[in-house]
């Protein structure tokens, strides 16, 4: 999907969404660092901005009998002055603070020049303070505000991600089927390079029980004949051995003689008699 | 303090006793004037204690000077009249007799050409009072001063003052 098929469907899913609100708000003092400002240093970069008054304050400091006149204005861009306003002290006490509320129908900010205070005669002023009041449109503070404001379309692309330029879905073009696919080719490979490798292996282990194999049976006919040579020479000493000959003659003699019983357990061993004979005879008699 | 005057027009209805038929018809007429001077309060005042028998609005004493507004869309119409507290509206049990000075000032005018000199034109009519011509549509405003002390210099008792300056607009 493209983004100029996504800018559409954006615009057209917000199409007759519009609203505008005002926010009312006023500047810091014009006057702070001077007698003389330049408005885009004053007025803020919102959408719509519009003056609808300016408030301004300040004390002369002259001698009654002096002439003074204080101007404060605002040069019109497109020529002449949005404001002009004239206090003249001339003959008038000094030291009394003047403030001024001037209105206007919501002046578009494009028109505002610089601002100045400009003073005429003998004098001087002092706590100098102006301050715009001023209101602007909150649809366009920024350009996601509303459809209409400039750019709307290019910001509403920024925030969407770039995979959502991938509306339609494919399952063939699935990125994931893709990965799957060659992810069992890749093991498919795998199993045949493993069957390939295992044959190789068998084969080398063959090869190499064969060998290990011929090398053990070498071994064993080597020690077999080390041992027929051992027992050849070793059992040779006793067939050369020679017994000494001769005969043994018996020692031991057992003479005959009566062994008596013993007369002190006479009388158990008649009991014991006594007692066998019985169970002797009872076997005899068990029908009685 | 807002002075409004108002004409109404009082509606009287005449019947003749069960007479349907109207021999007579009052026309009413009504009218409704607002003010064309408005005093409102700007600053609420603060008294300071800077000792322990004086009260004082001056900031240097901690305090506060209350400042009211008056507006005026008729020029040469009113005089403005303010009148400065010579007592506690209220307050604790005093021990001993206050003495209270006051004095009301021009602090700020909307028009220099017509408005200031309010100041120096100003009259004073007794300790407490001044009173100021009005003779330009616009604003001006009044910074409003008071000190209140204690006899024999002895501390006030504790507890909560309240004193008032009085503003009138005065129709000429």
């Amino acid at each position: 999907m493209s983004k100029k098929l996504a800018r559409i469907l954006v615009l057209v899913c917000l199409a007759g969404y519009s609203y505008s609100n005002y926010f009312y708000n006023s500047t810091n003092n014009a006057a702070a660092n001077g007698l003389t400002w330049t408005m885009d240093n004053i007025l803020p970069e919102y959408n719509g901005l519009a003056v609808n008054g300016v408030y301004y304050s300040y004390t002369p400091q002259k001698v009654k009998e002096d002439d003074f006149k204080v101007t404060v204005q605002n040069i019109n861009t497109n020529g002449g002055y949005v404001f002009r306003e004239v206090d003249d002290w001339s003959g008038k006490s000094g030291g009394v603070e003047i403030r001024k509320v001037l209105g206007f129908e919501y002046l578009p900010r494009e028109i505002w020049g610089d601002g100045s205070i400009q003073t005429e005669g003998t004098g001087t002023i002092q706590n100098a303070n102006v301050v715009y009041s001023y209101r602007y449109e909150d649809k366009c503070k920024t350009p996601l505000d509303d459809p209409t404001c400039a750019g709307y379309s290019d910001a509403v692309l920024e925030l969407i991600p770039e995979q959502a330029e991938l509306d339609i879905y494919n399952a063939l073009e699935d990125e994931n089927l893709e990965k799957e696919e060659a992810k069992a080719e890749y093991e498919e490979e795998e199993k045949k390079e493993q069957k390939k490798e295992d044959k190789e292996e068998d084969l080398e282990y063959a090869l190499a029980i064969n060998e290990e194999v011929l090398e053990f049976g070498n071994a064993a006919a080597q020690n077999q004949l080390l041992a027929a040579m051992n027992l050849s020479v070793q059992i040779g000493n006793y067939y050369n051995k020679t017994i000494d000959g001769g005969t043994y003659e018996e020692k031991v003699v057992l003479q005959d003689s009566e062994l008596p019983d013993n007369g002190q357990s006479m009388l158990f061993n008649l009991g014991s008699d006594y007692r066998h004979k019985e169970l002797v005879d009872s076997q005899y008699n068990r029908g009685e | 303090m807002i002075k409004e005057l108002a004409l109404i027009g009082v509606v009287g209805i005449v019947s003749f006793g069960g007479s349907k038929s109207a021999f007579a018809l009052d026309v009413p007429i009504t009218a409704q004037v607002t003010g064309s001077c408005i005093i409102s309060t700007e600053t609420q005042g603060t008294y300071g204690q800077p000792y322990a028998y004086k009260l004082s609005t001056a900031a240097s004493d901690g305090g506060q000077q209350p400042v009211t507004r008056v507006d005026v869309t008729l020029a040469n119409a009113y005089k403005v009249k303010f009148t400065a507290p010579d007592s506690f509206s209220s307050a604790p049990q005093l021990n001993d007799v206050v003495t209270f000075t006051g004095d009301t000032e021009v602090q700020a005018v909307s028009d220099a050409t017509n408005m200031a000199d309010y100041e120096t034109d100003k009259v004073e009519v007794n300790d407490y009072v001044d009173e100021y011509g009005l003779t330009a549509t616009g604003s001006t405003w009044f910074k409003h001063s008071s000190v209140a002390n204690n006899g024999g210099d002895r501390a006030f008792p504790s507890g909560t003052y309240t004193s008032y300056v009085t503003a009138e607009c005065i129709a000429l």
